[in-house]
């Protein structure tokens, strides 16, 4: 009994070890109310200011709009709303953080509103640990990949591609087939 | 050849080789042979600087070997021959010569008319692809000289500039192993050059034949651009086999033995350059340049005797021209901004405001000349319908004539090839149901060849393409007897012009008595309309029985750019495109109507037409609740009108469309995004989808208030319906 014990837990600590290993690097950090999170850099291409956002009929909540990107129309979504938060008050350091990621062969770029952007980390293999397990009970959260400890702050490394849930995602795709 | 041969003997010498390192003296007298078979064949060919040296080194070693045998000249003979087959595959390898290594040791793959799929390097595939637009290009040529030649006879330029056509395709082919083309090719060439040598006239069948040989070559180059794009094995269903006979056939019999020497001479003047093609070392690109020589040439000559002038143009990735397109439209929305920054244009100095002025006739000017990049004259689409309608009225034992006008009208690139499908459809339809076939003709008193006229031109800001025929016109008792069978309408509908006329796009409709191989199946008006709707056009239809029918479509200039008006509801603004608003009016209260307190109308003129609230529709927040304060702005798509309400119409703008990003999926009644001038974005109101939010209710009996957007809409029910058409 004991020594299953015993090996269960290496598995784990190898696990975490893994996962730390994959997701060792920088990440550019921001805030939404009091949490924390981190974007792999790589996938960030510019921060803009708030600028006006053109809403959209007949989408979910979180998506805030459509914006101009020098020519180019983006949709913007709102975090604090796709995390099941509350709506925030638009202050001089509200900012849209522009990534691309690639979802299915297709280039995507999407605006993110964020409270706060913080600054650009780097998290070694040691500081990083899987996602814990939520359970049911609460909203998803496959979207974490995992979390990264930075002296007493706790941040929540996000998985861009996974943010639209596979729905959003298929209807995306659907779209851009079709058009 | 030679390279592959001398690679051959060296093998050959290797196997015996080691025969001889087994001791076989016999296997000696074999080396030898062999030995003096390399050295004739190396000293005929210009090897690269390390494949002679080595040559030379192995002739040597052999020399040494074959005065005194023993074992350690043996292995190094061995290395040395080694050597050599590793340096010549390499250099094949390099030259990437169709004769390559591979082939020798797989003879059976050459013989192939194309190696399989996976064999294609990205060379050849290159290669095939620029042999595919340029062989597509000369045989749309060559339609056009044969259309000529049909009409005005043959011309000894004409009949050179076909020539050209097929000589350049049997020589690509031949270079890149396409047997079957190359053997149509030839085929057909030497039956011209007979016509070239005055052995017999280009007309009749061996005409028919030359045209048959282009379709046929058409459709090939179809199925091997396929077999290239999905990588798979090239194989046509095309009997060319069948088409060569009758080739050769017409080549023979009529002639007084003169042609067939002329085919011969013709094999002995190509031959030599299919050997200079397939020569190993590097002469290809200028074996290329020869091929690709006479194409311009005859393209200076067919193309210098239809129009006034040829203009040199290059080829650019269409990516390239599409990202500077995109690229000038920002720089348009910047300037805007720029000129618009309230700190520039309240500035009191003169000179910033005639660079301003400078700055934004030149960004306009850019913007112009980039739409055009885009902009291809419609005559090559014209031309393979006069070509297509040839053939049509041939097979349906018509006579038809086809005059083209504006050739030279400019549409957007993408437009030019999605127009090309209704076309098709509707001079079919016009050649196989409006022209009557001749007798009947001579019985009204028309003349025995009908026509059918195609022509472009440009009017107020679109570009309108008609199609007419001289025919016996739409036959409307009969699409309306069709209509109340097929329950598209009632019998006691009564229904305008127009309408009746409409009728002919529904889908599946036909009046066609037999379906035959040409049309009456019903499909193609539908296609038609729904081509010219994605593309965001119009079609109309006049008929005037006994007279013919003229289809009428209006298309916008180009597919990136809409011609809109832009519409303030609340906070919110809006684009509808100019080409689906018919008016727009500030109503009176006495023109509004209410049906149960919810379905509001509008009264316009004794018509009756549904109101909607652009503000419900589109989810706008503080816009004019009150319509006899607000705009309504009538629209119209598929065939109804409706009417729209909104705060106030502010300008009328071109502006670029864009799509709406990823991740924002299909959003109602929005079909796209637009920039403004102040930089912000604006959505383009989908006019197809919010109108046939209405008919869709209708056909449902009103019983779709579920529909998401229904608490918003407010619907014409069937009385309106009656009292409009009253």
């Amino acid at each position: 009994m004991n020594s299953q014990a015993e090996k269960q837990e290496r598995t784990l600590i190898e696990g975490a070890a893994a996962v730390g290993e994959q997701l060792a690097g920088k990440y550019m950090t921001f805030k939404l109310a009091n949490e924390e999170y981190g974007l792999e850099i790589l996938k960030v291409r510019e921060i803009i200011g708030l600028m006006d956002i053109t809403r959209v009929p007949c989408t979910q909540e979180f998506m805030s709009g459509v914006i101009n990107l020098r020519g180019k129309v983006i949709p913007v979504i709102d975090l604090r709303l796709k995390f099941g938060m509350e709506r925030c008050q638009v202050t001089d350091q509200t900012v849209i953080i522009v990534v691309q990621y690639s979802l299915h062969g297709r280039n995507m770029t999407m605006g993110l509103l964020v409270d706060q952007v913080l600054e650009v980390l780097s998290i070694e293999a040691a500081h990083i640990e899987p996602p814990p397990e939520f359970g049911s009970s609460t909203l998803r959260s496959d979207f974490i990949l995992g979390i990264g400890k930075a002296e007493k702050r706790v941040i929540f490394l996000l998985d861009i591609g996974r943010i639209l849930n596979a729905e959003e995602a298929g209807a995306v795709a659907e779209a851009t087939k079709s058009s | 050849m030679d390279g592959c041969r001398l690679l051959k003997d060296i093998e050959e010498l290797a196997a015996a080789l080691v025969a001889a390192e087994a001791g076989d003296a016999e296997s000696l007298d074999v080396l030898r042979r062999f030995l003096g078979d390399i050295e004739a064949a190396a000293k005929s060919l210009d090897f690269a600087v390390p494949v002679a040296e080595l040559v030379h080194d192995l002739l040597c070693v052999a020399a040494d070997l074959l005065t005194a045998p023993d074992a350690a000249g043996l292995v190094r003979l061995g290395e040395t021959v080694e050597a050599l087959q590793k340096e010549i595959r390499h250099s094949h390898k390099e030259d990437k010569v169709p004769c390559s290594a591979r082939a020798v040791v797989e003879p059976t793959q050459a013989a192939q008319a194309l190696p399989p799929g996976k064999e294609r390097d990205a060379d050849t595939i290159a290669l095939i692809g620029e042999f595919l637009s340029e062989g597509e290009e000369s045989l749309a040529r060559a339609d056009q000289i044969l259309m000529t030649v049909e009409r005005d006879g043959a011309t000894a330029e004409a009949i050179n500039g076909l020539f050209r056509v097929f000589h350049t395709i049997k020589g690509v082919a031949g270079f890149l192993e396409l047997f079957e083309i190359q053997s149509l090719a030839h085929t057909t060439e030497s039956l011209l050059n007979g016509c070239r040598e005055g052995l017999y006239p280009l007309v009749g069948v061996r005409l028919d034949l030359v045209f048959d040989a282009t379709a046929m070559m058409r459709k090939i180059l179809a199925d091997l651009r396929v077999a290239v794009e999905t990588s798979r094995e090239f194989a046509t269903r095309e009997n060319i086999a069948g088409l060569v006979a009758r080739l050769k056939e017409a080549l023979e019999p009529t002639a007084d033995g003169g042609s067939v020497k002329a085919a011969e001479r013709q094999e002995m003047e190509s031959r030599p350059e299919d050997v200079h093609i397939h020569g190993p070392a590097p002469p290809r690109p200028e074996a290329r340049e020869e091929a690709a020589a006479p194409v311009a040439a005859s393209s200076a000559a067919t193309e210098g005797g239809a129009d006034s002038k040829i203009r040199p143009t290059i080829k650019v990735d269409l990516e390239r021209v599409d990202r500077l397109v995109e690229m000038i439209g920002e720089l348009v929305v910047v300037e805007a901004m720029v000129v618009g920054a309230p700190e520039i244009a309240h500035s009191a100095s003169a000179r910033v405001r005639n660079c301003l002025s400078q700055l934004e006739k030149v960004t306009h000017d850019l913007q112009d000349v980039g739409m055009r990049m885009r902009m291809l004259p419609v005559s090559g689409v014209f031309q393979k319908m006069a070509r297509m309608a040839r053939d049509v009225g041939r097979k349906a034992g018509k006579q038809v004539r086809v005059v083209l006008s504006g050739e030279q009208t400019e549409m957007d690139r993408s437009m030019v090839e999605q127009i090309s499908d209704p076309l098709v459809h509707m001079i079919r339809n016009s050649i196989d149901h409006g022209i009557e076939p001749p007798d009947l003709r001579r019985q009204v008193g028309k003349p025995d060849e009908g026509t059918v006229r195609l022509s472009a031109y440009h009017e107020g800001g679109h570009v309108v393409i008609e199609i007419s025929d001289d025919g016996r016109g739409l036959n409307r008792e009969a699409i309306l007897k069709k209509a109340i069978a097929q329950r598209l309408i009632q019998a006691t509908d009564s229904l305008s012009e127009d309408e009746i006329n409409s009728l002919i796009f529904a889908p599946g409709f036909s009046t066609a008595e037999k379906v035959t191989d040409i049309s009456g199946r019903g499909v193609g008006m539908d296609v038609v309309r729904r081509n010219i709707d994605a593309m965001r056009g119009r079609v109309s239809i006049k008929s005037v029985p006994g007279k013919g029918t003229t289809f009428k479509i209006t298309l916008p200039l180009t597919l990136a750019i809409i011609d809109g008006m832009l519409v303030a509801c609340g906070k919110e603004r809006y684009i509808i495109p100019t080409l689906s608003i018919i008016e727009s009016i500030q109503p009176e209260a006495s023109m509004l109507v209410t049906q149960a307190a919810s379905n509001e109308m509008l009264n316009m003129r004794g018509n009756i037409l549904p109101l909607l609230r652009m503000d419900r529709l589109l989810g706008a927040e503080g816009a004019i609740q009150d319509p006899s304060k607000g705009l309504v702005v009538i629209i119209e798509g598929v065939g109804r009108r409706v009417g729209l309400l909104v705060d106030e119409v502010i300008a009328q703008q071109q502006v670029v469309i864009k799509s709406m990003g990823e991740g924002v999926g299909e959003v109602p009644f929005v079909s796209g995004a637009a920039i403004l001038s102040d930089g912000r974005v604006g959505l383009i109101v989908n006019v197809e989808g919010i109108v046939s939010l209405i008919v869709e209710k209708r056909h449902r009996g009103f019983s779709g208030e579920g529909s998401p957007a229904s608490a918003g809409a407010t619907n014409g029910n069937k009385d309106t319906k009656k009292e409009a058409r009253a």
